[in-house]
């Protein structure tokens, strides 16, 4: 427990879709979700976003139309018998170009979005081996240096997400001392399976960024509570969950039980935030939530100033 | 007359590639399709087995 290591991760930019993080090597067609400069497989600087390349393919697409229509156009300008039938091809291409250009133009962004959608079906093999390539780096990482595995494991996780990944991700971050300035997740690392590292970086998250506690978190703490009171620190990662929820009246309501439960080994300004929110919600038991907080109350912080200030 | 005949094909080209356009505007798949497929092709059976 005292082998943390203090890091100091690299920021982590976060894209509203996925394909945005995606580049490929426009040598090799080698997929990465990774930083790096360089292809991994073909060692050439020549990876580029999805979407670029996309967008070139739907241009590339849009210049063999006008060169048909150059084609076209130009066999009537040299099949013309008289100079009235030139200027009138002449005319009529530059007229029709025009609209046609300015229609490309105004399609190019949904042609792109068509060249991407064929761009992913077509090369699916190969984004997949690009993925396998981009988890063997972060194999020979881990194993030299945890804090460059975990940031290319997070990486990997924004695309493939599976609970080995998750898993690959709590282990590593459970080596870290992890504080507060931190870009740390939750709800994403989430498990279907207990699991001891996750529990325990839950408790942590719960004393260094309540924030991430939410409804999910909490229903995964309680599915596996058993579990969880097995672990040496069981009962306070429990504890300080609950104080974590008590931020937010929702997650009273929603959890009144849980929060019953461990009530009794909040810190005293968790317990005050408690209290606060039972004291002005007076037409509200909670499942007998209000009774336990007024035996607390009652045992511990009767003669408490703080407690008597609440307004 | 091969002249026109030429223009006539210009004009149907340019009609029929605008009317495509438009149909396929109509038709693009949205970003959030996009970034669905591309999670389903990087979660796919092969990724969870591999």
């Amino acid at each position: 427990m005292d082998k943390k290591k203090p890091v100091q991760l690299r920021p982590y930019i976060k894209t509203r879709y996925v394909y945005q993080k995606l580049r490929v090597c426009k040598h090799c067609h080698n997929f990465t979700i990774l930083w790096e400069d360089s292809c991994a497989f073909c060692k050439r600087h020549s990876l580029v976003h999805v979407m670029e390349l996309a967008e070139k393919k739907a241009k590339r697409s849009m210049q063999s139309d006008r060169l048909l229509f150059y084609i076209i156009g130009l066999s009537a300008v040299l099949l013309s018998q008289t100079f009235l039938q030139i200027v009138i091809s002449f005319a009529c291409m530059v007229v029709l170009l025009v609209w046609l250009w300015l229609i490309q133009r105004r399609v190019l962004q949904t042609e792109t979005l068509h060249a991407l959608d064929k761009l992913i079906r077509i090369h699916q093999k190969q984004i997949l081996d690009g993925l396998d390539l981009n988890k063997a780096t972060a194999a020979a990482a881990i194993k030299e240096d945890a804090q460059l595995g975990y940031e290319i494991v997070r990486e990997i996780s924004s695309l493939v997400r599976n609970d080995r990944i998750r898993l690959q991700q709590i282990v590593l971050l459970q080596t870290f001392s992890l504080r507060k300035d931190m870009e740390l997740e939750l709800e994403p690392l989430l498990l279907n399976e207990f699991d001891p590292d996750l529990a325990a970086y839950i408790g942590e998250i719960a004393k260094i960024k309540r924030e991430l506690i939410n409804s999910k978190a909490i229903r995964y703490l309680l599915d596996h509570e058993a579990d969880i009171l097995r672990m040496e620190q069981g009962r306070q990662i429990m504890i300080d969950a609950a104080g974590a929820a008590v931020r937010k009246k929702k997650y009273i309501d929603t959890f009144p039980d849980f929060i019953s439960r461990y009530a009794d080994g909040l810190p005293r300004y968790r317990f005050l935030r408690l209290y606060q929110i039972v004291r002005r919600n007076p037409g509200l038991s909670w499942n007998g939530l209000r009774d336990r907080v007024s035996a607390i109350y009652n045992e511990q912080y009767r003669s408490d100033p703080d407690f008597q200030k609440w307004d | 007359m091969i002249t026109y005949g030429c223009l006539g094909i210009l004009f149907l080209f340019v009609i029929i590639k605008i009317t495509a356009y438009f149909k396929r505007k109509k038709n693009a798949p949205t970003p959030e399709q996009l970034h669905q497929t591309l999670l389903e092709v990087a979660n796919s059976k092969r990724e969870r087995h591999g």
